[in-house]
């Protein structure tokens, strides 16, 4: 058994917990055990290691990182924040399709944080999720993407159109000439409003919807086989926010504002 | 998620698939191990929805991907560290700044050389050969070295363009010590010359398009002779960063130093 570093880090729950612990400050024997419910018995040997590779300081009572143990602990949060995401609902990220998805952003997935996975309510199957319908009108301004038209969405935004201070709406050309063709009267009023701006997106990205508003982000993905399986991500984190923003930014050339 | 945690193997194939679909045979070549020593770990994986086998060939899946490049950072750090964690745990940081300390792992393939006894006060041979077929050399030099000014005298001689950022008591040595060297390397169009004065002693370095070589002090603020070296272009382009950040906080000389 190798008393190397990468053994010390992978290879105990107990000392990554640790570790995990003592990023958030320093702390000593009783606060250890009470946070990790361990007894002093079973923890010993780990602080012992993790003492010896020289990942953590003893000084009287208290426990703390070392600089390297901070660096270790950092770099190990990535890996551990993608891992909880997923876990939280392995089938569903499993068998999602990410090809819109640009690779750096991909490999940030986990920045959507604390998020929630909105299920298809069978009760309300031809309408969009409350958790989206609910939440547009308390929003300040709202940039969505939009290659698949929920026969509801042209109402909602032309209703909110009045009150939302900005709303930017990418759509593709199917979906626009959908709004345009066949609901026509909300087309009218969005086009007509000045906190609106219409864009036509140039490329087909294989993504149904993805919005971000100034508090909350909603993503919906297209599963592995290329349907809309109405199974979406929404999240109020910052990161998340962020991260939503990003997806705008990398897209931002490959659309042009429709102009009455 | 267990399959990445616990297993060497299992993360070591993991990290070696981001280079894309690969064969049976190339894994074996490149793990050097049995076939039937990876079985096990590959069919975990596989199991964990981590990766795919594609007509006898393996990659990874999306989420296998995702978690790969998450891997990387962790993976990267514990190897900068292992095998000379008593060098690492003895250097003084506080002269990094945080973001480029949280990403030292991308200090790859390196060594860490200790001079002879005998050749203690001599620059390393491979350091040498290196700066001289350099294309652009940048260096902080918070550690003077009487040898230095000669040497960089010849570089410039060569035409190469170089920034060098001096700390005061450097700056000061030089003038003082090899006013005519020093001199000569300013007359050159492209050398500059930066002088840095904060409190904190940045480590001595030098980064160029081919070698990062980096004297870091121990936390007692001493120089040990132990020096970092490296090709790798993931360690040149940390350099890099690192000269940036110093080179943001120093000033440029003027022409007239004299």
């Amino acid at each position: 058994m190798k008393t190397s570093l990468v053994n010390t880090v992978w290879f105990s729950e107990k000392r990554k917990n640790l570790l995990l612990l003592l990023i958030e400050g320093t702390r000593d024997i009783e606060q250890i055990k009470k946070s990790l419910n361990v007894t002093t018995r079973a923890i010993m040997p780990q602080i012992k290691m993790l003492k010896q590779q020289h990942l953590i300081n003893e000084v009287g009572d208290n426990f703390s990182l070392t600089t390297a143990g901070e660096i270790i602990v950092k770099n190990m949060s990535p890996l551990l924040e993608t891992s909880r995401v997923i876990e939280e609902n392995k089938d569903f990220w499993t068998t999602r399709n990410y090809d819109a998805i640009p690779s750096h952003l991909f490999s940030r997935l986990r920045e959507v944080g604390h998020y929630f996975l909105v299920e298809p309510d069978i009760n309300r199957m031809f309408e969009l999720p409350r958790e989206f319908t609910e939440n547009i009108p308390k929003s300040k301004n709202v940039v969505t993407f939009a290659s698949y038209l929920h026969p509801t969405f042209p109402s909602l935004y032309s209703g909110v159109s009045d009150s939302v201070a900005e709303i930017s709406l990418f759509l593709t050309l199917p979906a626009f000439e959908k709004l345009r063709n066949e609901y026509t009267a909300d087309f009218t009023k969005l086009m007509r409003s000045d906190s609106t701006k219409i864009f036509l997106f140039y490329d087909n990205l294989k993504l149904p919807m993805i919005t971000v508003t100034d508090w909350f982000s909603y993503i919906c993905l297209f599963n592995e086989e290329g349907r809309y399986d109405h199974r979406d991500i929404i999240s109020f984190d910052e990161s998340a926010l962020k991260w939503c923003h990003e997806f705008f930014e990398f897209y931002r050339n490959r659309s042009k504002e429709v102009m009455q | 998620m267990n399959a990445i945690w616990f297993s060497d193997k299992r993360r070591k194939l993991l990290l070696f698939l981001l280079e894309g679909r690969k064969s049976p045979e190339e894994i074996k070549s490149a793990f050097r191990v049995s076939w039937r020593s990876l079985i096990l770990p590959l069919k975990e994986l596989k199991e964990e929805g981590l990766i795919i086998n594609h007509n006898g060939s393996y990659e990874l899946s999306g989420i296998g991907k995702m978690l790969a490049e998450n891997v990387k950072p962790i993976d990267r750090i514990l190897n900068l560290f292992e095998g000379n964690t008593d060098y690492w745990t003895e250097r003084n940081f506080k002269e990094i700044p945080q973001y480029l300390l949280d990403r030292i792992g991308e200090i790859e393939n390196y060594t860490i050389i200790e001079p002879d006894l005998n050749k203690m006060f001599e620059p390393p041979e491979r350091f040498l050969r290196s700066l001289h077929t350099s294309r652009h050399i940048n260096a902080v030099f918070s550690i003077y070295h009487p040898l230095y000014p000669a040497l960089y005298c010849q570089l410039a001689k060569k035409g190469i363009p170089m920034s060098l950022i001096l700390t005061e008591p450097v700056l000061q040595r030089m003038c003082e010590d090899c006013k005519e060297e020093t001199e000569i390397i300013r007359q050159f169009q492209n050398t500059t010359f930066f002088c840095y004065n904060h409190e904190i002693v940045p480590p001595s370095f030098v980064i160029t398009d081919n070698i990062l070589l980096i004297s870091f002090f121990t936390k007692g603020g001493r120089y040990d002779h132990r020096d970092v070296m490296s090709f790798a272009k993931s360690s040149l382009e940390w350099g890099e960063h690192l000269f940036d950040h110093y080179r943001s906080i120093s000033h440029e000389l003027p022409e007239l130093l004299f």
